[in-house]
């Protein structure tokens, strides 16, 4: 179970960065680290973000259901998703 | 004369739904009922007299509407605030433009009672309080006769704040009369017709939102369906048990509803599509022509002078084109030395048309530099070809376009270049992979100091809106010195300026 979930850390990561353009290294982003740290959390990003993620991992995220403060943790967002229990095996995704 | 057209439309239409609001349906002739009893309350309880300017600091819903035309109806302006402003953004804003009362709700009010010196606490407008619910709703038509201010054609309906490029806000002023001409000549390049039902997505502290998505309908007695905020399956869902026929939105929400898996009749009563606030890439309406059969076209405007040019139903898909002048609006193409450019030919945009506002509040020699020959100059780039058809190349002025909304660079500028150890700033739009622009600060920073991204961020955010925090942060030693953010961004064609900086690193790295 911890590699699935590492997984989706990684994959979270990967997605936050690409679809808001960030330009920040992925290793230089802490799982643990609050989101609102590095970004501006505005209702775009956030949007674009959700998006991507349920692109990512074939889920469906209610919006108006998810709460900030999970969107303030990658590892709290990763649990959530895991929970969701959809996603496919990493050998789906480019490394 | 806004409320009266109201009236008149009610009149006609009184049994007509006006506005659908979750589970608030109000009717035409409701809709005036309320107007009238909050205009009522306005001017008795709180004196507001002609001339005074109320902000309004709400979401998209039916409160806004009413509390609109109320003012109108006594010659007071409505001045509309972005509800993602912080409160010294508001702060800096009422300084310089005073509103008498705000309009607000519970969930929002927070920066007002910050800002009690300015506004007293009785004039925040919560629209939950009973005595405020109440005027906004009353259970009768007992007061529906009562006549308010007449007022004067050129008297300001509304002010509405845009940003420069100076770290200062502007306020563009709109006549009653510039409105209704507006939502006259919109009606007719789109075709509006009263019964038609609209979805109100775009804000209404938004030019387009207000006069595109919630006026325009409402003169034409046509039916708005509001939606506070963007969630796609929600939107899908208002589309399809309110058989929306006319959509205003943004490319963004073109893109995020194109990225769901949903099925090719999703929208098949819609009509009419209009993509605003920032250019539609080509690939992006293709996609929803080929899924939709949804042929998006593209409408440009701006706070100034409201709604330019609108692409024909039946133009084919071309990246850069905003389409054909609505009626009674004139563009023209000029060179730098203010002579026309033969058709085909690059250069300013500038506009002259009845919805256009007089000029920008107390800036005299601004209004100087903006208007040439009686025509508002754009700042955008562009050309127009033999068929009338304009296309926009690139833009002239200073300025970022994030998702629809003007953002002043010189304002995230000043905020950065306070903090210690930064020699200075640059903040610029740049497209991001999906051609969307975002928000980019270059700063230079000493030799002896260590700044990190996370630093910047936290310290914007103290003084900034959320979406006002750059997204791609990078340290330099110097500023390029041809980085002057005046730099040409292309409509429609693929820009990857991000491609060679996407390192977080510190200067000194």
């Amino acid at each position: 179970m911890e590699t699935i979930r590492d997984d989706i850390l990684v994959r979270v990561r990967r997605v936050l960065i690409d679809s808001l353009s960030l330009n920040i290294e992925e290793d230089d982003l802490q799982y643990s680290e609050s989101l609102d740290q590095v970004i501006g959390l505005d209702s775009l990003a956030v949007l674009e973000f959700i998006a991507a993620l349920e692109k990512e991992f074939g889920i469906t995220i209610e919006q108006e259901k998810l709460e900030l403060s999970l969107l303030r943790d990658l590892s709290a967002l990763a649990d959530y998703i895991q929970s969701l229990s959809a996603a496919p095996p990493a050998s789906d995704t480019p490394a | 004369m806004i409320a009266e057209r109201l009236e008149q439309t009610a009149a006609r239409f009184p049994d007509s739904i006006a506005l659908v609001d979750g589970d608030t349906r109000i009717s035409y002739l409701e809709l005036t009922w309320r107007v009238t009893a909050f205009a009522r309350y306005l001017k008795q309880d709180l004196a507001l007299a002609p001339g005074e300017a109320v902000g309004f600091f709400l979401p998209n819903c039916w409160q806004f509407v009413v509390g609109f035309f109320a003012v109108a109806k006594i010659g007071v302006v409505c001045m509309p605030f972005n509800t993602r402003w912080r409160a010294s953004e508001l702060e800096s804003c009422v300084r310089r433009f005073p509103v008498s009362a705000v309009v607000t709700s519970q969930e929002l009010r927070e920066p007002w009672d910050r800002l009690g010196e300015l506004i007293p606490p009785e004039r925040v407008l919560v629209i939950e309080k009973p005595e405020v619910a109440e005027a906004l709703a009353p259970e009768s038509s007992a007061q529906a006769d009562w006549r308010g201010h007449q007022s004067a054609e050129k008297g300001i309906a509304l002010n509405l704040m845009t940003s420069g490029s100076t770290g200062r806000p502007r306020v563009a002023p709109r006549s009653h009369r510039a409105m209704l001409a507006g939502a006259t000549n919109v009606g007719q390049a789109v075709g509006v017709r009263a019964g038609q039902r609209f979805l109100a997505i775009v804000p209404f502290y938004h030019s387009n939102g207000l006069n595109n998505c919630m006026f325009l309908p409402l003169v034409h007695g046509a039916t708005i369906v509001v939606m506070k905020k963007f969630e796609p399956r929600r939107f899908v869902d208002l589309v399809r048990t309110n058989k929306i026929q006319v959509l205003i939105v943004s490319p963004l929400i073109l893109r995020v509803l194109g990225d769901q898996n949903l099925d090719a009749g999703s929208f098949s009563s819609v009509e009419v599509c209009l993509s605003s606030g920032a250019p539609t890439p080509r690939a992006l309406a293709e996609l929803w022509q080929d899924r939709f059969a949804i042929r998006v076209r593209q409408l440009y405007g701006s706070s100034e002078t409201g709604t330019i040019s609108i692409e024909p139903a039946d133009a084919p898909i071309r990246g850069g084109s905003v389409g054909t002048p609505v009626p009674c609006v004139e563009v023209r193409v000029l060179d730098s030395a203010g002579g026309e450019r033969a058709l085909g030919e690059v250069g300013e945009i500038v506009i002259r048309g009845p919805a256009m506002m007089p000029g920008y509040v107390g800036e005299p020699e601004l209004n100087a530099r903006v208007f040439t020959g009686g025509y508002f100059r754009t700042g955008d780039v562009g050309k127009l070809d033999e068929d009338g058809n304009l296309s926009i190349v690139g833009r002239k002025k200073r300025t970022i376009n994030f998702g629809g909304i003007q953002v002043d660079p010189g304002e995230i500028e000043a905020v950065i270049e306070k903090m210690p150890g930064i020699r200075g700033c640059r903040a610029l739009g740049v497209m991001d992979r999906r051609q969307s622009e975002i928000i980019k600060a270059v700063i230079e920073v000493g030799d002896e100091h260590n700044r990190s991204r996370r630093e910047v961020v936290e310290h914007c955010r103290r003084f900034l809106a959320e979406y006002k925090i750059p997204r791609v942060i990078d340290f330099v030693n110097a500023i390029p010195v041809d980085l002057t953010g005046k730099q040409l961004m292309a409509w429609g064609s693929s820009s990857d300026e991000l491609s060679s900086q996407q390192n977080e690193k510190t200067a000194t790295d």
